[in-house]
């Protein structure tokens, strides 16, 4: 039900911006192709929030949160970036990106499980750590070895992009749908007293989490780099928070206890389609109106976030 | 349940029809479809011209934006002139993108990742729309022509020139600066540390601090550099958010007048501090001009007309060419603003 929400108000997204960017879409055709051409494009922008918001999804169900992963996914593109592009890069650079996000991923989770320091405080620190990493490793160059790799840049294409995370988004939903793991995680996160007396071991599903989500972020930087090519210290700066507007507008507590992952891919499409849709409805053109079209970005997406939260709230309580 | 969801339908179905309801009122894009061609920003046969520059919302793009929408206006032409709110490259890939959907007929790009603006220009070119760039190029990216707003060597040589003459020639300096990757920024400080070394050998360069087009941190950066170096006697600053911030931390540290300071910078910034004396004199062209220049530029190629050295430009006179590279226009020469000249101009009209 609540997901079916988030498909209306992608439907209505999607019109409201059909008709304010003064496209064509008087007949199925060309509705059609200006649908698919867009579809085009949105996949491989979007590719790293999709990947991050499924992994955010998980860690919001444990009633914790992770927001280094912008700052992550951005060490993991300059760690790999130091590399030279050749052939070489697929079992140099790749592997030791994986290791780096794992391993960073799992420092999250020991700080949450085993120091038992708050999620929000534990990732706001090594959020700024690992931003602070980037800039040691980078200095202030832009590196760009990425489309020097022979295969890379199909990645960041649309096949390469939609590859990636249809992959994802299936092992995800065969992993939610019937693992004995998420249950836990649901439980923990629902009440983590009960979930220990349930003999739930509880560290250890936080580490996996947080762990996971390093690798996630691992695969993101992939993506962003076979698609941009470059990055520099200040890469895929506020990336976390788009993320976590996506898993939350998809209807998953922050409290922890209750989320979807289809949800979360749904909200994510939402934030990319009006990302998009003022790009467009900016060169339609904003002399006949007293604002700056671009202006109302983050008035809309704020706007966004609060009706589908309040609808998602609503829409929950009835079918409990 | 099912009456909840009943109301919502409702409501979108409003919502669908105010949609549509709005561009239909307004006229002009509602028979846009005319041509066929599906998500077209086009009216009729208007030629769109976008322009994408580095960030929006500061003063030096948005003087750009009013040269530009002057152009446009008098070409006949629509003028899209959007980007990110930060100087990110992966952010302007997205207005490309769009830009490409929408089926512009010329884009111009001042781009924040030279390196690997490449794919989105080939891609654009794919479709038959014109590239050039503009403010800072790319030139390995396939561009048809790069319009700069200064001779690269000129303005580098001139800069160094003038703190020269202010240090008498020796001691030590530093340069302060965006980023090590803006082409444009970058070459000018090559071609001014090339022009240090040859001509003037007593000048010692201690240190280059990087500022990120932020004002309060180059102030901070400045400050700590001057801290750093207490017999620093020059500095270079080179753009346009550098140098007013270096002027505050020569300001706040008490080293007005021990310290010289240019670059390039716009004239409503740097005013007060002129009038201070905080620094003699700094570097500029007019930006308005640069967008006025490069929308014409960018008209003319969608026009197919060939632009060589001296072919008449209209409101801009012949077109000037670099020595060194054929496919790059010259804007015109740096202007130097003193306390003398500096009420001459305000770019924000």
């Amino acid at each position: 039900m609540r997901s079916l929400v988030l498909v209306i108000l992608l439907v209505i997204e999607l019109a409201v911006f059909a008709m304010a960017g003064g496209s064509d879409v008087s007949s199925p055709g060309r509705l059609a192709s200006y649908l698919g051409l867009k579809f085009l494009d949105l996949v491989p922008q979007l590719a790293p929030v999709l990947i991050l918001s499924l992994g955010m999804t998980m860690v919001l169900i444990t009633a914790g949160i992770d927001l280094s992963v912008g700052s992550l996914v951005a060490l993991i593109a300059c760690v790999m970036s130091c590399f030279e592009g050749s052939g070489l890069f697929w079992v140099t650079a790749v592997p030791l990106g994986l290791v780096v996000g794992i391993g960073l991923g799992l420092g999250n989770g020991a700080l949450v499980a085993k120091l038992d320091v708050p999620p929000i405080v534990a990732t706001l620190g090594t959020m700024i750590f690992y931003r602070g990493l980037c800039r040691v490793v980078m200095r202030e160059q832009e590196r760009a070895p990425f489309f020097e790799v022979a295969g890379y840049e199909w990645l960041g294409g649309f096949t390469g992009s939609l590859f990636v995370v249809g992959l994802l988004v299936c092992a995800g939903g065969w992993l939610w749908s019937r693992s004995r793991w998420r249950r836990e995680l649901l439980l923990l996160g629902g009440n983590v007293v009960a979930a220990r007396y349930a003999g739930v071991p509880v560290d250890r599903r936080l580490l996996e989490t947080y762990a996971m989500m390093g690798g996630l972020a691992f695969l993101a930087a992939i993506c962003f780099t076979a698609r941009n090519g470059s990055v520099n210290a200040s890469t895929a700066m506020g990336l976390e928070l788009k993320v976590i507007v996506a898993v939350v507008l998809g209807g998953t507590r922050v409290e922890g206890g209750r989320g979807s992952l289809l949800g979360s891919v749904l909200g994510a499409l939402l934030i990319a389609v009006l990302d998009d849709g003022l790009r467009e409805a900016k060169s339609w053109g904003d002399e006949h109106l007293p604002f700056e079209i671009s202006h109302l970005r983050y008035l809309l997406l704020g706007g966004l976030l609060a009706v589908g939260v309040w609808l998602n709230t609503r829409i929950g309580r009835r079918d409990l | 349940m099912s009456k909840f969801v009943m109301r919502l339908v409702c409501g979108m179905a409003w919502l669908w029809l105010a949609g549509c309801g709005t561009p239909d009122g307004d006229g002009p894009q509602a028979v846009s479809g005319q041509d066929g061609s599906a998500g077209s920003a086009k009216v009729d046969d208007q030629v769109v011209i976008a322009v994408l520059p580095k960030l929006v919302n500061i003063k030096y793009f948005a003087a750009c934006q009013r040269g530009a929408q002057k152009a446009a206006d008098e070409l006949g032409v629509k003028l899209i002139y959007d980007g990110p709110t930060e100087p990110s490259g992966s952010e302007q890939n997205k207005f490309i993108d769009t830009w490409i959907r929408q089926e512009v007929d010329a884009i111009c790009v001042a781009p924040n990742q030279p390196k690997t603006v490449r794919r989105f220009v080939e891609k654009a070119q794919q479709r038959g729309i014109k590239v050039l760039c503009w403010d800072t190029d790319s030139p390995d990216c396939g561009r048809t022509l790069m319009v700069n707003q200064i001779d690269d060597q000129e303005l580098g040589e001139r800069l160094i020139d003038e703190i020269a003459e202010q240090m008498d020639q020796q001691g030590k300096w530093a340069i302060v600066i965006a980023s090590l990757d803006a082409a444009n920024l970058n070459t000018w400080r090559k071609f001014a540390e090339a022009r240090a070394k040859s001509a003037y050998p007593k000048l010692q360069l201690v240190d280059t601090v990087v500022t990120q087009e932020n004002v309060e941190v180059a102030r901070q950066k400045v400050e700590t550099l001057l801290n750093k170096h207490p017999d620093l006697k020059g500095l270079i600053a080179f753009d346009s958010n550098s140098v007013p911030g270096a002027a505050e931390a020569l300001k706040r540290t008490g080293r007005v007048g021990k310290v010289a300071l240019t670059g390039n910078s716009m004239p409503g910034e740097m005013r007060s501090y002129i009038k201070e004396g905080v620094l003699e004199a700094f570097y500029l062209w007019d930006p308005r001009a640069l967008g006025e220049l490069t929308v014409r530029v960018a008209h003319a190629l969608v026009k197919e007309q060939d632009i060589g050295p001296g072919t008449e430009i209209s409101g801009y006179g012949p077109a000037r060419f670099s020595r060194k590279d054929p496919t790059m226009l010259i804007l015109s020469d740096p202007l130097r603003f003193t306390r003398e000249n500096i009420d001459q101009y305000d770019f924000s009209k």
